[in-house]
């Protein structure tokens, strides 16, 4: 029993070592300097700017994993080694949303924390304006539709675009006789499906998630030449839903023909991409950029591109959607103001932010990075612009931050489960009931 | 002077009493004033509207839903662990070679996060190319699509989170027979008991003091069931296995609506109240005597 007890315990301390070393990180001085080289020195760091900052500690908020992480600590580092300031990385995940809202709530927020996506419809209120920055002149017209307030104001250093559309594997459409860029309606996207079909693989990887009920729900309801035009009544929280039945009866053909996987209901991320990259699905519906570099992670042999979503009806707009991809606001109430300014401008610097769009493989969005962008985020969507040349594409606003209020993307994945869960007429509608009473909740409380 | 020692004591039960309302009382007192107020959870303008949220809840199939599941983990998930967790102690209690690491490996799952532990069975369940599948098709059956229906789903959860943690019960009870007094034993071999009634008279009688505190962790813990949900089934399909955690978590973060959140668990507060005070009564009437 003895033994048995301390074999425990020495496996619960050692589990308790590693557990510990993935949340709140503190790098000391000595610990940075290794690292200073792979972050990249800003080219304005002069002397005057060496250990600037000494004594200040900067706490940073970030959802980042993976390669991501790996790739802002080295930046964070290499900060540290220039400007002799601290940085304390809270790294919260996926409960990154959660402790946020929760360190709202208490008014108690970081100095530097990134946005998610919601620096205008959620974290305005605690952020610093920061339309003064220099890297603020430099966004390019695509992020500023993205961040900028109604009033002209930003409240965000954003260095990426997450950029959304669908995932092609190339391979399965050629082994199936479909030429993916010759599509331009979802119509004819379905009828890739059933020649996919009878070929013997399955059209569709994707699982049910708020992206599919929502990131494309432009190209049925709000873009130019469409199936409806419900974009003003959507923002002045008129509209009853009902022309989003355009989109569901879409996905009740596809359930209808079996073009989804049989346990589509139950696959997680993590297995869809797996299968895509296995060559089993042609199409993932509504992806990042991001999605192709994981893809060719699994298998480098395939081939994979992105496309642009289809229109609802011949001679409306494909659609190409971004929002904020790796964006930073600084606190403002937060003590070290001037400190976190110094780090946002340090990020914006297109040497260090090329070595974020690596790892997280998002489009640039400012300019002056933007003429030396070869990051896989950025190739992905220059291939595709090359091969759907000739198309109609729009580039909108992320569909949801345009158009709902905060807190209805959890509605619409609930509503993409629901749908996925009962397609026939009657559970159309009950996914019509539900959305319109969530929007009516959210917008209120809004 | 009995005054004035009282006051002492009094003194010494401060801090505890101090901790108790700040970490107890506090929350909970907060959290039903939450569920009066329509609020977003991060704003610091909060809108007061009654009883609506708690009206609301009663009409939330999702909320019923929820509430069928956690009642069905927190006593399935007792139920069984406690089956299982009792026969591998008796099991593991027996001196054979190997005994420590057997010991060792029931018990590691349990100090692995739900999680991880979630992902790793979801590769075992799944509909094409899981493991249990691949075994169905190799002895030439038809795969099962093993979490095509809610409850489907939720005894999944159910049987993988008491397999995975039933190392922690057999603790107990592993505790328990080793407690056990061998001249008990030793006296019943000699009147010629045989094994078995010897562990229906003697050892099972003798191990209610395990048995309780095992009952009464286990439905707390699973009360509370989380994170194996959430990387297991996702709480799906459609919220078929969803648990009020999970739900209140839901409502709380995703869809902003946290004084509907906080309705949801001050009703999941009184559902606990209910079901375990009977419980706790009939528990505490049990007596051991050797």
């Amino acid at each position: 029993m003895k033994k048995f007890l301390v074999c425990i315990l020495c496996l619960v301390m050692a589990l308790s070592v590693v557990a510990c070393g993935g949340e709140s990180e503190t790098k000391s001085e000595g610990e940075n300097a290794g690292t200073a080289q792979e972050g990249g020195k800003p080219s304005q760091a002069g002397s005057d700017t060496v250990n600037s900052l000494a004594g200040v500690t900067l706490e940073v908020a970030v959802n980042y994993t993976g390669d991501s992480l790996t790739a802002f600590q080295q930046i964070c580092s290499a900060f540290e080694s220039v400007y002799g300031a601290t940085i304390v990385i809270d790294n919260y995940g996926s409960d990154y949303s959660s402790t946020m809202i929760n360190r709202m709530a208490a008014n108690n927020l970081p100095d530097v924390f990134v946005t998610a996506g919601w620096s205008l419809r959620r974290y305005k209120d605690y952020s610093l304006d920061l339309s003064d920055q220099e890297y603020c002149k430099d966004y390019d017209e695509s992020a500023l539709g993205v961040i900028q307030d109604t009033d002209g104001k930003i409240y965000v250093c954003m260095v990426s675009n997450g950029v959304n559309g669908n995932v092609v594997n190339l391979s399965v459409c050629e082994a199936a006789g479909v030429d993916p860029f010759a599509i331009t309606t979802w119509d004819e996207f379905l009828d890739a499906c059933a020649k996919i079909k009878a070929a013997g693989f399955t059209p569709i990887a994707s699982n049910p998630d708020a992206g599919l009920t929502s990131n494309l729900a432009g190209t049925f309801l709000t873009y130019k030449g469409e199936v409806a035009n419900v974009g003003e009544a959507l923002k002045n929280g008129t509209w009853d839903w009902e022309e989003y039945m355009y989109l569901l009866k879409f996905y009740q053909t596809a359930l209808k023909s079996e073009y989804f996987f049989k346990d589509a209901r139950s696959i997680n991320t993590n297995d869809m991409y797996e299968r895509m990259a296995a060559g089993q699905a042609a199409f993932i519906i509504s992806e990042n950029t991001a999605s192709i570099a994981t893809l060719y992670s699994l298998n480098p042999n395939g081939n994979f591109t992105f496309a642009p979503f289809p229109a609802s009806k011949a001679g409306g707009e494909e659609a190409v959607v971004s929002g904020e991809g790796d964006a930073f606001s600084i606190w403002k109430d937060s003590k070290n103001i001037d400190a976190a300014k110094v780090f946002l401008n340090y990020l914006a610097t297109p040497e260090v932010s090329l070595k974020l769009l690596d790892a997280t493989s998002r489009v640039s969005c400012q300019k002056a990075t933007m003429a030396v962008d070869e990051t896989p985020g950025t190739k992905a969507l220059a291939v595709m612009q090359n091969n759907y040349k000739g198309h109609n594409i729009g580039y909108y606003n992320i569909w949801d931050r345009e158009y709902l209020p905060s807190g209805m993307w959890a509605y619409m994945g609930t509503a993409c489960n629901k749908l996925f869960a009962d397609y026939t007429d009657s559970g159309l509608r009950a996914v019509i009931d539900f959305l319109r009473d969530g929007y009516k909740n959210v917008y209120v409380a809004e | 002077m009995q005054k004035k020692l009282d006051r002492k004591y009094l003194l010494f039960m401060l801090p505890a009493i101090i901790m108790v309302v700040a970490l107890r009382f506090f929350p909970i007192g907060n959290a039903l004033r939450m569920g009066f107020f329509d609020w977003n959870g991060y704003s610091q303008d909060m809108n007061f509207i009654g009883l609506d949220n708690f009206k609301e809840v009663l009409g939330d199939s999702y909320f019923w839903i929820a509430l069928r599941n956690t009642l069905i983990y927190a006593f399935g998930i007792t139920i069984v662990k406690n089956i299982l967790g009792l026969a591998l102690a008796f099991f593991v209690n027996n001196k054979f070679r190997g005994r420590s690491v057997i010991r060792a490996t029931i018990y590691l799952p349990v100090m692995i996060s739900g999680f991880i532990m979630g992902q790793i069975m979801y590769y075992f369940y799944q509909y094409n190319g899981g493991i249990f599948n691949e075994i169905l098709i190799k002895l030439g059956m038809e795969p099962v699509y093993w979490m095509e229906t809610g409850l489907g789903a939720t005894i999944i959860v159910l049987l993988t989170t008491s397999f995975l943690h039933c190392g922690s019960t057999m603790l107990l009870y592993l505790a328990g027979l080793q407690n056990i007094p061998h001249e008990l034993l030793e006296s019943a071999r000699l009147d010629g008991a045989s094994k078995w009634k010897e562990t229906l008279h003697i050892t099972l009688p003798l191990l209610q003091p395990s048995m309780i505190t095992s009952v009464v962790l286990n439905l707390i813990a699973s009360f509370k069931i989380y994170d194996i949900i959430t990387s297991l089934s996702g709480g799906g399909p459609d919220g078929g296995s969803t648990s009020l955690t999970l739900l209140i978590s839901r409502y709380y973060f995703g869809y902003n609506r946290a004084g509907y959140a906080a309705a949801i668990a001050m009703l999941f507060f009184f559902v606990i109240i209910i079901i375990s005070m009977p419980i706790n009564k009939w528990l505490s009437s049990r007596k051991v005597e050797y």
